[in-house]
């Protein structure tokens, strides 16, 4: 080898370079990589007291009007594609009121029509069940 | 001054010593991957002490040597010899012989084994990646191990090149000694 004479050898200012460069590698990738998990919009899916109804993509913003025992809900899905409705047959009307929502696990809820409209993560890009070693 | 590599090839049987780096490496390989751990994957990496000693003491052929005999003897001790496992412990070990080989070589003046162990673990932890992205079709939740993979690669190469460092120091004050007169 063409150095490593006896006695040279020490820690030196390199390898803590080399140390806080990964360190900080790994905590850029880290918000890199979960920012971008965590913001791939999922799907809008709409459940009327429990039971899944229909699923909206978020993509194309576009309205869209759901008739279900008598509940007549229009939701809209936005440009930044965000999520609203903008009429419903119940009474109060606050989900219409309420703010729009974009990220994965909001939701808004229609109580007297048994409305829940929610974001969730689209399953069908994460189908690992287990890992084994 | 003479080189540490032709007094360690002067004073020792050179098979021998690679002979005994390969069966310490593999059993402290062993004894690592039976310690029960929260996460199968996650351990130091100890072994690597063995192969980076021989690159810094003997040269990288030789490095070589030990890891591949490693990877061999704790594949068949284990039992996962030309399994998954088997593959991705090779790719690792070979990408990170190569890279600390090379490390080594060309930037020995501004880093030390502890730098090079650092180099050497992320790029151990990067090669068995690389064959998990090939067996699970580049699939992309596979990228999400990317930072926790950095991030362990990196602090325990850290700890592993200090053990490693004062290893080889003490090789060398033993050898730098007198040989004894009869």
């Amino acid at each position: 080898m063409p150095s490593s004479e006896i006695g040279a050898l020490k820690i030196k200012p390199g390898d803590f370079f080399l140390l806080a460069f990964f360190l900080t590698l790994s905590i850029l990738s880290f918000f890199l990589i979960y920012n971008s998990y965590y913001s791939t919009p999922g799907i809008v899916q709409i459940h009327h007291s429990g039971t899944l109804i229909s699923e909206l993509p978020l993509d194309p913003p576009d309205n869209y009007t759901i008739m279900y025992n008598g509940a007549e809900v229009r939701v809209r899905v936005s440009n930044e594609r965000k999520v609203s409705v903008i009429y419903s047959n119940c009474p109060l009307k606050l989900c219409v009121k309420h703010k729009e929502i974009s990220k994965n696990g909001e939701s808004i809820v229609c109580l007297p029509n048994k409305i829940i409209i929610s974001i969730k993560k689209n399953k069908n890009k994460h189908d690992i069940d287990t890992k084994t070693y | 001054m003479i080189s540490t590599q032709k007094l360690i090839e002067h004073k020792f049987n050179r098979e021998l010593i690679i002979a005994v780096f390969i069966i310490c490496a593999a059993i402290i390989n062993i004894i690592e991957t039976s310690i029960p751990k929260p996460i199968p994957w996650l351990r130091f990496g100890l072994s690597n002490i063995f192969i980076l000693n021989c690159i810094v003491l003997m040269g990288w052929e030789k490095g070589a040597v030990v890891a591949a005999g490693k990877v061999v003897v704790a594949g068949i001790a284990l039992g996962t010899l030309f399994s998954p496992t088997f593959f991705m412990a090779a790719a690792g070990t070979t990408l990170s012989v190569i890279v600390m080989a090379g490390a080594w070589k060309m930037f020995n003046r501004i880093i030390s084994p502890v730098g090079v162990s650092i180099l050497g673990s992320v790029a151990h932890n990067l090669g068995q990646l690389t064959i998990i992205l090939i067996i699970m079709h580049f699939h992309k939740s596979i990228f999400f191990q990317l930072p926790i993979i950095i991030l362990v690669g990196s602090v325990s190469g850290f700890i592993t090149g200090i053990i490693s460092l004062e290893f080889i120091k003490k090789w060398e004050a033993y050898i730098s000694m007198p040989p004894k007169k009869e």
